[in-house]
């Protein structure tokens, strides 16, 4: 979930009320926003990601506004005049083909303006941006250039401007080599033959997105007019940012200028804030919350968190969605927001009345007797990972190289596959104890994975480890005939010679004529690769064929 | 003062002698050493149970020719014997003959000393002749002497015989200690108290007769390796039998999922960012495939590209079946009631599952790739979001946290999506767990046509602070003296 900070005396400014850090916590929760920290007058707020319009001051103040119900309803002040002209060349198709742009007219930008601004920029660029890729946003002093811009994509060694905080001219690739954005974000173009670059009327570059601005487009606290393009590979992930970026600012004041961008076969007005409706009844509201309330009383909580809805009619609204609620899919979205304005810790918690039988799962009794006959025996249960690395399951047990599930990009170089036996987890964890008292007794009740029908199964095992100075292998082979007898079973043993047993000293159990595990002595090899010096015993039960136990029949 | 068995059996035999014996006699009456005796009077004299006299006695005693002279006769009185049977007188070489060699010079010496017999020549021979009938008193004191024992109690007459014998070489002489034991009078050996009952004590009725030695009961006893249930397994035995006495169905499946129940049927866009390969483990050596009905998997392709007939927008995109065929480890327990769900359409149902997820994380205190997962949910004809709150409260409260509260949050696959706190007393309020209504687009591709409240606990939280644990990764710790130390309640 982002994390954004805000300037306390600012947000209040904002939100037309006079309240200290700490009065403003209540009143962030009650709206979504988590308080994390507050220093001094900084306010750092974790938020959900699904709200965008509220990764910036001006989005929070926005909705404390409706919260208090000082603000009636949304409406956006527009600019009055013909939509700017923004170009697409043909040659960006491949590279970063879409577009989208708008201009903010005589606003005024203060310093905390602008770091909310580019901290917007910045939360938006790692959510719904994927890291720039899907969507980058540019911001520009519109001054200082002329439209119709045009947004093309030219070979790197074509192009020449003079970077953000530069003092000479770069081409594109001097801009991926050597300025920190440019190395920051070079893996998004470096594959392409050309690079994509935004440019007015009179061919004055305003930016190479998705990297950087030029230095002459740069906004600063004189800026009054703004222009902001998002490109992107993502139609909706650029669009939203747009309508984000746009909306905040306009919190500031100033009126929107929209921007035609036409593409080879087609024309598309930028930003695009249709007013959307949203049917929502009272028996929805009752339905998922539980809240039995006239239509009337829905409406005015919807108002106060920032909707417009009409005058109801059969217990039905119809409810406008302002544009940067880009999260409302669904009546039951606007559920939610009824919830939250009535306050969920007042709504009166209910256990539900519904008859129904507890069940554990098939295995649970297996599962208990085997660990009570186990723990009988002096065994210590352990828990180990039931993730590994191959040296663990196949190197050091000697075991033979085989098709592990593995992990494609894995976090560490100790889990990279997923456990099919546990004998290699126990040599693992006796071999790091060796300095603890002997003789060691560990079990351990599990999940491996193996193939079954086709898919990867969860399968249960049991594994059992004996340690000590000196052991006979009918120390570990009364423990398997003990353990059977007492699930009225009779263990039966067959030869068997495979790592990591020492040849002859190893067999396969059977109960019911059916082969369910392996009992041995481990070999020396096995014991000095696993950094241990006294012998251990082990023992492997596959648990599935005994679940019939549990049934009488 | 307590008495130690052996100390017991000993004042007990010294009782029955009358209360008064020496070491030499007790010991042969209970059997032991008389070495043995010594240590034990002086404990029983230091505990104020004997008194003690100590005397050094001089014993006598024949030797083994001394014996042999006790039954045959004196050497001298043997020779006066055969001098009377020869009629007076002997060739000297026959007497020597009838004596032991040692014995010759002795007995000559005391014919001459006595003068009761005398060598003389005759024809050329040494003939022994009888002078005047004597009698040897050594033959009578050698008998009296046969048994041995203290020299002082001898007749001064004896004692000077004895000295006379002992040069001779038939008696010995030697130093002895004596030891007497003399019970005090009123302690008796029924206060004995012993270390440890035995089945003989019991079996003999002895019992009766003695008291259990009071241990050192503060003394550290020595540590035992025992076998243990593993706390962390115990504690998630613990939660699944809450959910199961409360009515639910414990269900479980694969740690190896498909991005298709994983995620596509959650409702999360194959754009999320949670897909994305950082966020979630993708797997090789698996067959890629859905183990999903046909028409099931069209319908959640309907529903994210447009919504499919849900009364929602979508997600407004192009969904690829490729992406999710993809196998990955679960990243959550909600699959497990999702999939629960497309089996049990009727309602009402109540299900949970407790078992491992997997998601790619910076390992630390906090956070471990493997970690566990409690899902639910209840779905029926009228369940809504006050009892979502009801049942977490319940939760809650058979864990021991009464004090619970709600905020509003967001998961991609409910709405509205509520996160819980729990008060711990000392720890404040511990957010716990996300919880939420399942949206219709999850709900309606099942063929779900009721609501269904579902929640995912971050059990292992719970588990730490049950545990007293600071650090995710004890929960699985590979020290076995950790385990064998391990307490918790």
């Amino acid at each position: 979930m982002p994390t954004i900070t805000v300037n306390a005396k600012d947000l209040a400014a904002q939100a037309g009320i006079d309240a200290e850090p700490e009065q403003l916590k209540e009143l962030l929760s009650s709206i979504k926003c988590e308080t994390e920290e507050i220093n001094g007058d900084e306010i750092s707020v974790e938020v959900t990601s699904d709200r965008p319009d509220l990764f910036s001051a001006e989005g929070i103040a926005r909705a404390i506004r409706f919260y208090r119900g000082t603000m009636p309803h949304y409406a956006i002040n527009r600019f009055e005049g013909p939509p700017l002209r923004l170009r697409v060349d043909p040659s960006t198709e491949g590279v970063r083909p879409i577009i989208v742009a708008a201009a903010v007219r005589g606003v005024v930008i203060s310093s905390e303006a602008t770091r909310q601004l580019m901290q917007l920029q910045e939360k938006l660029h790692n959510t719904y941006g994927s890291g720039r890729k899907k969507a980058s946003i540019g911001i520009y002093d519109m001054d200082a250039v002329a439209g119709e811009f045009v947004y093309a994509a030219r070979a790197p060694s074509k192009i020449s401007f003079v970077p953000l905080e530069c003092s000479s001219a770069m081409d594109g690739a001097e801009i991926l080599g050597s300025t920190p954005k440019g190395k920051e974000y070079a893996h998004l173009l470096s594959d392409k033959s050309a690079y994509p670059l935004l440019t007015d009327r009179g061919g004055k570059v305003l930016s190479m997105p998705p990297i950087i601005n030029s230095d002459t487009t740069k906004v600063t606290e004189r800026t009054r007019n703004i222009f902001i393009d998002v490109t992107g590979l993502d139609e909706k992930a650029v669009g939203i940012c747009l309508v984000i970026m746009v909306t905040s600012i306009l919190e500031r004041g100033g009126r929107l200028q929209q921007v035609e961008v036409a593409y080879r076969d087609r024309k598309v007005i930028t930003p695009r804030l249709d007013a959307r409706t949203q049917q929502l009844t009272t028996s929805a509201v009752r339905t998922y919350s539980g809240l039995d309330m006239p239509a009337g009383a829905v409406a005015s909580l919807l108002e106060r968190m920032g909707y417009a809805a009409s005058k109801p009619k059969d217990e039905a609204l119809e409810v406008t969605v302002p544009p940067y609620r880009v999260d409302v899919l669904h009546e039951v979205d606007l559920v939610e927001d009824v919830v939250i304005a009535y306050g969920l810790n007042r709504i009166e918690p209910e256990f539900p009345r519904l008859l129904t039988v507890g069940t554990p799962l098939p295995g649970t009794r297996l599962a208990s007797r085997v660990r009570d006959l186990m723990i009988g025996m002096g065994f210590q249960e352990v828990s180990t990972y039931h993730l590994a690395s191959r040296e663990v399951m196949e190197e050091k047990p000697m075991l033979p190289k085989r098709n592990l599930i593995e992990i494609i990009k894995p976090i560490s170089l100790e889990y990279t596959v997923l456990r099919d036996t546990l004998l290699p987890k126990l040599l693992q964890l006796l071999g790091m104890n060796t300095h603890i008292d002997y003789p060691q007794r560990i079990f351990e009740y599990g999940a491996v994975v193996k193939e079954r029908g086709g898919r990867p199964e969860n399968i249960t095992h049991l594994g059992a480890a004996i340690s000590d100075d000196k052991l006979s292998f009918e120390e570990m082979q009364a423990v398997v005939s003990a353990l059977f007898r007492g699930l009225s079973k009779e263990a039966r043993f067959s030869a068997l010679s495979s790592p990591p047993f020492i040849d002859g000293r190893a067999a396969k159990v059977y109960v019911d004529g059916v082969e369910v595990g392996v009992v041995g002595e481990t070999s020396p090899q096995v014991l000095v690769n696993f950094g241990m010096t006294c012998p251990v015993l082990l023992l492997e039960i596959d648990m599935s064929p005994l679940l019939n136990l549990e049934s009488l029949s | 003062m307590s008495l130690s068995q052996s100390e017991a059996s000993l004042l007990e035999c010294l009782e029955r002698m009358g209360g008064k014996a020496d070491a030499a006699a007790l010991a042969s009456k209970l059997g032991l050493p008389e070495s043995s005796i010594f240590p034990l009077s002086s404990l029983l004299s230091t505990k104020g149970y004997v008194t003690l006299t100590e005397e050094v006695n001089e014993r006598f005693r024949l030797t083994e020719e001394g014996e042999r002279c006790a039954k045959e006769g004196m050497p001298e009185t043997r020779v006066m014997g055969m001098l009377e049977s020869r009629g007076g007188s002997a060739p000297l070489t026959d007497v020597s003959a009838a004596l032991r060699p040692n014995e010759v010079s002795a007995a000559l010496g005391w014919g001459r000393k006595t003068g009761a017999f005398a060598i003389e020549r005759r024809d050329a021979t040494s003939v022994l002749v009888l002078k005047a009938a004597k009698q040897s008193e050594l033959d009578a004191a050698i008998r009296r002497m046969k048994e041995g024992g203290d020299t002082s109690r001898l007749s001064k007459e004896d004692q000077a015989l004895a000295v006379q014998l002992k040069s001779r070489g038939l008696l010995e002489m030697k130093e002895v200690k004596r030891l007497t034991l003399a019970a005090v009078p009123g302690k008796h050996a029924a206060e004995v108290s012993l270390n440890l009952l035995s089945s003989e004590i019991i079996r003999s009725g002895r019992w009766k007769e003695v008291t259990l030695r009071p241990y050192d009961v503060r003394a550290s006893p020595p540590s035992l390796k025992i076998g243990k249930r593993h706390p962390y397994i115990a504690f998630l035995e613990e939660t699944k039998e809450i959910f199961i006495s409360m009515g639910f169905e414990e269900t479980s499946g694969p740690f190896v999922e498909t991005e298709f129940w994983n995620f596509d049927v959650l409702f999360q866009a194959q754009d999320h960012p949670a897909r994305a390969i950082h966020d979630s483990f993708q797997v090789r050596g698996v067959e890629q495939g859905i183990d999903a009905p046909e028409d099931l998997v069209q319908r959640v392709k309907a529903t994210h590209e447009s919504g499919g007939g849900t009364g929602s927008r979508g997600w407004g995109y192009s969904w690829d079946l490729k992406i999710a065929a993809q196998p990955l480890l679960r990243t959550q327990m909600t699959v497990e009631s999702v999939r629960y769900l497309a089996s049990h359409k009727e309602p009402p149902v109540k299900a949970f599952s407790l078992s491992k997820v997997f998601r790619p994380d910076v390992i630390d205190a906090r956070h471990m790739i493997e970690f566990s997962q409690l899902d639910g949910i209840v779905g029926g004809e009228g369940i809504n979001v006050r009892h979502l709150l009801g049942v977490l409260k319940e939760f809650g409260h058979r864990l021991g946290f009464d004090d619970i509260k709600f905020k509003p949050s967001y998961f991609p696959f409910t709405e509205p999506s509520i996160e819980a706190y729990i008060k711990h007393p000392t720890l404040g309020w511990i957010e716990c767990l996300g919880s939420g209504l399942f949206r219709p687009e999850v709900l309606a591709p099942l063929g779900i046509k009721f609501p269904v409240i579902a929640w995912g606990i971050g059990i292992d939280r719970f588990a730490m602070i049950r545990l007293g644990l600071n650090d995710i990764r004890d929960l699985n710790t590979t020290s076995l003296e950790k385990l064998r130390q391990w307490g918790w309640w």
